[in-house]
């Protein structure tokens, strides 16, 4: 009995191990056709703009900008990735300096100096992402009296050249301001500025939304991220003067605040942007190699006397 | 000099030309001020010697040169000076008597100025605090538009404008004018107002300077805090051939006279625009509240301290008050 019961169920077992094999070649064919080939093997090195009192402006121009450029992709996807980092690098010099609009054609008059001091870090870089932040002291005016700290990221498919911005891979909305700002408070990094309360969130809401027409009359605010080394996320917003009525701050002012989350934390806060899929099959590849002859800045890098008159 | 040092000067220059209208001036508050009671004798000639007439003094049963020296001089070993300065009745240093009256007075060794240090114009020039930096300081109503100020460093204010027969008479008479001003005090300022002390110094080339010191006491109350908090405060007038110069030095730590004399005992009148034509009433060197008072030609700066310190507890209480409410977020990062 126990035989003919046994011989019965066999067909029924053999369709199941057919199906949920069709299943698991279905499901790695997808994965195939979303997901290319990635670049396994690829350099990013990083190069530097420096020019030192280029004696073409009534005032001084001290520039050290570091950026990363990539090689070993396709070409034509590589200039266009490297002109976007180098774009992205130059922000400030081409707003400042390169290329002033009229108001700041009005301001050069008055600089005695402007300098910038770049450096860029690549923490994520894998067959199909790349992630690079960039960190940035500017001096509109004068490195003495108006040093801005900045920082603004890049992240790109390598595969399209196409950039990602925060809002395309997370949802931003109340409940994200809401661990947004409890974890930028709980970091103490920017003391009583960023609390968590309802004002604050939604502020910050609006600014990370790009919903505060007034504020952006005086400044450029632009909401970043970037992978880090543990594929973690840094998630931050940046507040620059685009005014040059907001300049002639007095102090070393810190234009950008950013908070550290897991992956785990931000799962509830994804789109369905493709770059989850890209970040889900992405394995750390390609190589990053330092400026070589990086200069140091004169007014503003790490041993610039600027920094004893801050102290003062 | 470092590139701080080139733009501070710059920064400092350009503030004090947009002051003085103009004027050709340098500025460089790199001097360090230094005042001794005594200096070793190859020293010397790096200092200036002010001397201070401390008055008559009669001895006592059982002094000695030394125990005067000590008790008026605050040095023992400076009895030889006591001997100097009294020559014509001291015949021995060891044989003192009880009754006899002794002229004491007191040498202090003043650095002098060097190289291009301090703030310098055509028509003068003088040392200042090392790390001061130079321009306005103001606070309500208390404005001064040459002054000196920085981290670690005293405030002092600057008055110097051209010599007037109101000033040169109340200098004239030091005694007069200290009576007064004891009395201004006693009458305006009782409350305020301790250890008023009134000091004249004369160089060697007969230079006069002279100075009174004082405790300037805030009562916390009226700005919510308990306690008070006092003030040193040190107000040096000198006149040369045709200018009169004043600091008013002030400091929560003791040493500001110190400083206000080094100030004075560094202030020379140049002769390069020629001494008959030497004028600085064109320089619009302002002090605010600059009000008449029982002293002509002297500045106020009773007046000028109390307003400076009200306003700025003032400032200081309301800060707290507006930090304890909290500015909504956009005000609180957008316009720091």
């Amino acid at each position: 009995m126990d035989e003919v019961q046994k011989k019965k169920r066999m067909p029924a077992a053999l369709g199941m191990l057919v199906l949920a094999g069709g299943l698991l070649a279905g499901a790695a064919f997808v994965f195939r056709t979303k997901t290319p080939k990635g670049y396994q093997d690829y350099t990013v090195q990083k190069n530097q703009y420096y020019i030192q009192y280029s004696e073409q402006y009534d005032y001084w121009d001290v520039l050290t900008v570091e950026y990363p450029v990539l090689s070993g992709i396709d070409e034509g996807q590589a200039e266009a990735v490297n002109e976007l980092l180098y774009n992205t690098a130059m922000e400030k010099v081409n707003y400042w300096h390169l290329f002033p609009n009229d108001e700041v054609k009005e301001l050069q008059k008055e600089y005695q100096i402007f300098c910038s001091d770049v450096h860029c870090e690549v923490p994520y870089h894998s067959q199909y992402l790349l992630s690079v932040s960039f960190e940035e002291l500017y001096a509109p005016v004068s490195p003495v009296y108006y040093i801005h700290k900045t920082q603004r990221c890049a992240n790109i498919n390598l595969m399209t050249g196409e950039p990602y911005p925060l809002s395309e891979v997370f949802r931003i909305d109340a409940d994200f301001m809401e661990l947004w700002c409890a974890r930028v408070e709980e970091s103490g990094a920017y003391e009583d500025l960023i609390i968590n309360d309802a004002d604050t969130r939604e502020t910050f809401l609006l600014w990370f939304l790009g919903g505060d027409a007034e504020a952006e009359k005086e400044f450029s605010f632009e909401p970043f991220f970037y992978v880090d080394e543990s594929r973690d996320f840094v998630i931050g917003l940046s507040y620059d003067p685009k005014s040059i009525r907001k300049v002639a701050n007095p102090e070393f002012i810190e234009t950008s605040f950013s908070a550290h989350f897991t992956s785990e934390e931000l799962m509830s806060y994804r789109t369905d942007s493709k770059f989850w899929d890209l970040y889900a099959a992405s394995e750390a590849t390609g190589e990053v190699l330092d400026c070589e002859n990086l200069q140091e800045n004169l007014w503003l890098g790490k041993d610039a006397s600027v920094w004893e008159f801050m102290e003062r | 000099m470092g590139i701080y040092g080139k733009i501070a000067g710059m920064t400092a220059m350009c503030m004090l030309t947009g002051i003085l209208w103009g004027n050709p001036v340098t500025v460089c508050a790199e001097e360090v001020y230094r005042m001794r009671d005594g200096v070793l004798p190859r020293e010397q000639e790096n200092y200036t010697v002010l001397t201070e007439a401390l008055g008559e003094y009669e001895v006592c049963e059982g002094d000695s040169l030394w125990r005067i020296s000590e008790k008026l001089l605050g040095d023992g070993a400076q009895y030889t000076q006591l001997v100097k300065q009294n020559a014509d009745v001291i015949g021995n240093p060891d044989l003192i008597y009880p009754q006899m009256c002794l002229q004491v007075a007191r040498d202090v060794y003043v650095k002098k100025r060097t190289g291009v240090n301090g703030i310098r114009t055509p028509e003068y020039r003088f040392g200042t605090q090392e790390g001061a930096q130079f321009g306005i300081l103001e606070c309500g109503e208390a404005f001064a538009n040459c002054a000196m100020f920085g981290n670690d460093v005293s405030d002092v204010i600057c008055l110097i404008r051209d010599k007037e027969p109101q000033g040169e008479k109340a200098l004239a008479d030091w005694d007069k004018t200290q009576r007064t001003i004891q009395s201004y005090v006693q009458k305006n300022f009782a409350r305020q107002i301790s250890d008023l002390t009134f000091h004249e110094y004369e160089a060697a080339d007969g230079q006069k300077l002279y100075l009174f010191s004082y405790c300037y006491k805030v009562d916390g109350r009226p700005y919510g805090y308990d306690g008070s908090m006092k003030f040193y405060v040190c107000e040096g007038v000198c006149q040369t051939d045709h200018i009169q110069a004043e600091f008013t030095g002030f400091d929560i730590e003791e040493g500001v006279q110190d400083i206000v004399l080094y100030m004075l005992a560094s202030f020379e009148e140049l002769a390069e625009n020629g001494r008959d034509e030497c004028s600085v009433n064109g320089y619009n060197i302002q002090i605010a509240p600059c009000a008449s008072w029982a002293v002509s030609g002297i500045h106020n700066s009773f007046a000028w301290i109390e307003q400076y310190l009200e306003s700025m507890f003032s400032e200081i209480s309301q800060l707290s008050e507006n930090s304890a409410e909290k500015k909504p977020a956009r005000e609180r990062i957008l316009d720091r």
